[in-house]
């Protein structure tokens, strides 16, 4: 009924290495990288926010480094 | 504000702009209309269906006497949702052609509607434009053109949007603290009922929860995709709510009205409870329309649009910190962040284009003397009530068509228990506060 998109971006004064570490994790399992200015963020169709999050705290990334959108939207037919 | 990148659709793709776009631009054009005396040629475009009995000799008189209206009403709309459609990306060409037989569709349950018999049954153009959508759509495969102008929520913006030029903002100012007052005190209790139900009874998880008390308590659909991403709820869950909600908005929308008759409610009374028990948009426009006066569509209005669905962007955000920090066990400065961009984001921004609208109308009106100000409501704001008018059937037909029993029964007993009890809490404190605590002013609105 519903499609989605997940939106990770680095929080706070996220130093460039760990910055890049958040990057190599959530394109390994597809997340797309989207910059803007000085901004980059990450997104995926596919991952729900729940198991990106649960991944990224896996891989050692705390939830002050990070923040995550989650988006949905109505498909077809939906009132 | 946020530093997310906009990843999703930019602005000039979604459906909220075009239906500003659409139904402010009508607004407009009526209004210059009148100004610069083309008002005839505007009042052509608003296709009326007079009241007939025994033989259709009335209605083919009226299309014999503005043999252009028809023509004139769907070359208006086909031009400006096929320029939206272009932009936002759907196949305009099914989607001309699914809009053309919707607009047939709505012709016949218009005449229909109009019918003095079927009136004295309540079944008004609206419950038929729902009845006559269902049973096709559940029992006809629909083909794909076809389904792909059935855009309910596009509709029902249009709609919302030139309400609003029916609407003085003087009305919205003034009803506006004790509509937010009343949906306050409902929407906040059924949340609650619901979520400790989901949670405590049922013992289903806080997200889950959550995002099926926004769609029984905020503004149904819209409430649980909104509340649902806020929270960070699972795809499954935010399914089951909208299935919960879509399930009890139809049954309301037939429920409500009823009640409303039987128990004697006045027109005003009866939208302003529909307006707060309601759960989703489309579906209480057609329940407040099947009251059969416009002074329900007015409070159903004031209450739905300006006291519920304005604050969607609040309760996202109030959640979101809910989800994480107490929901994920964390202390403040150990937790993910949240920002208040979340408020803006969920925010349903053809609301906007409502209050825009009521604005424009309202200040035409402040400028003009009392006699021009007369003309103007029967030259100007009269089409643009007919043009909702056709609005709202095309969202009834819509809603019709696109309601799949067998697609909303894929849920467990839990979640269907949980917004029950929500329901059972929600419909008669709605019923109190607007038929015994608000009912003096309820019924002041004209």
């Amino acid at each position: 009924m519903v499609s989605h998109v997940t939106t990770v971006s680095p929080a706070g004064e996220l130093a460039e290495p760990r910055v890049n570490e958040l990057a190599g994790a959530l394109q390994a399992i597809g997340f797309r990288v989207h910059r803007k200015r000085q901004h980059v963020s990450f997104s995926s169709e596919t991952v729900e926010a729940h198991a990106a999050k649960a991944y990224l705290r896996g891989h050692g990334f705390r939830d002050p480094e990070f923040q995550i959108v989650l988006e949905y939207s109505r498909l077809w037919g939906i009132m | 504000m946020s530093n997310i990148a906009p990843i999703a659709l930019p602005w000039h793709r979604r459906e909220d702009t075009w239906a500003i776009f659409i139904a402010l631009g009508l607004v407009l054009a009526v209004t210059t209309g009148f100004f610069l005396g083309a008002s005839p040629f505007v009042g052509a475009t608003a296709l009326t269906i007079p009241t007939w009995s025994g033989s259709l000799a009335k209605v083919a008189a009226t299309f014999a006497a503005q043999p252009a209206g028809p023509i004139a009403l769907f070359a208006v709309f086909l031009l400006a949702f096929s320029a939206a459609s272009a932009v936002i990306g759907w196949d305009v060409g099914k989607y001309a052609a699914g809009f053309a037989l919707l607009f047939v569709f709505s012709i016949v349950v218009t005449v229909l509607g109009s019918n003095q018999t079927l009136k004295q049954w309540q079944l008004e153009t609206p419950l038929l434009a729902l009845a006559v959508g269902m049973l096709l759509g559940n029992s006809v495969t629909l083909p794909g053109w076809f389904q792909s102008a059935l855009r309910t929520e596009f509709y029902v913006k249009v709609g919302i949007i030139l309400l609003g030029a029916t609407l003085p903002f003087t009305i919205i100012l003034q009803a506006g603290p004790l509509a937010i007052a009343q949906a306050t005190i409902v929407a906040v209790t059924t949340f609650a009922t619901i979520y400790f139900a989901a949670t405590r009874l049922f013992g289903l998880d806080p997200r889950f929860g959550a995002t099926l008390g926004a769609g029984g308590s905020i503004c149904g659909v819209s409430a649980a995709i909104a509340i649902g991403g806020a929270c960070r709820a699972e795809k499954s869950h935010v399914s089951v709510a909208i299935s919960m909600v879509i399930l009890w908005a139809v049954a309301m929308i037939f429920v409500l009205p009823l009640w409303a008759r039987n128990l004697g409610l006045e027109p005003g009374v009866a939208g302003a409870w529909i307006g707060t028990s309601e759960f989703a948009d489309a579906a209480g426009f057609a329940a407040a329309s099947a009251v059969g006066d416009e002074r329900a569509i007015k409070t159903f209005t004031l209450m739905k649009v300006v006291g519920r669905d304005m604050f969607v962007g609040v309760w996202a955000l109030v959640v979101a910190l809910l989800s994480v920090t107490i929901w994920d066990r964390k202390k403040s400065g150990e937790a993910e962040r949240v920002d208040v961009g979340e408020i803006w984001r969920r925010f349903p921004k053809f609301i906007l284009g409502f209050l825009a609208a009521s604005l424009v109308v309202t200040f035409v009106l402040a400028s003009i003397d009392a006699k021009s100000g007369t003309r103007f409501s029967k030259e100007a704001i009269a089409p643009l009530k007919t043009l909702r008018g056709w609005a709202f059937t095309w969202t009834f037909l819509s809603i019709g068509f696109t309601t799949r029993f067998r697609e909303l029964t894929r849920f467990g007993w839990r979640p269907f228990a949980a917004f029950a009890v929500g329901v059972i809490v929600n419909v008669p404190l709605g019923y109190w506060l607007s038929a015994h605590v608000f009912a003096d002013y309820w019924n002041g609105v004209k």
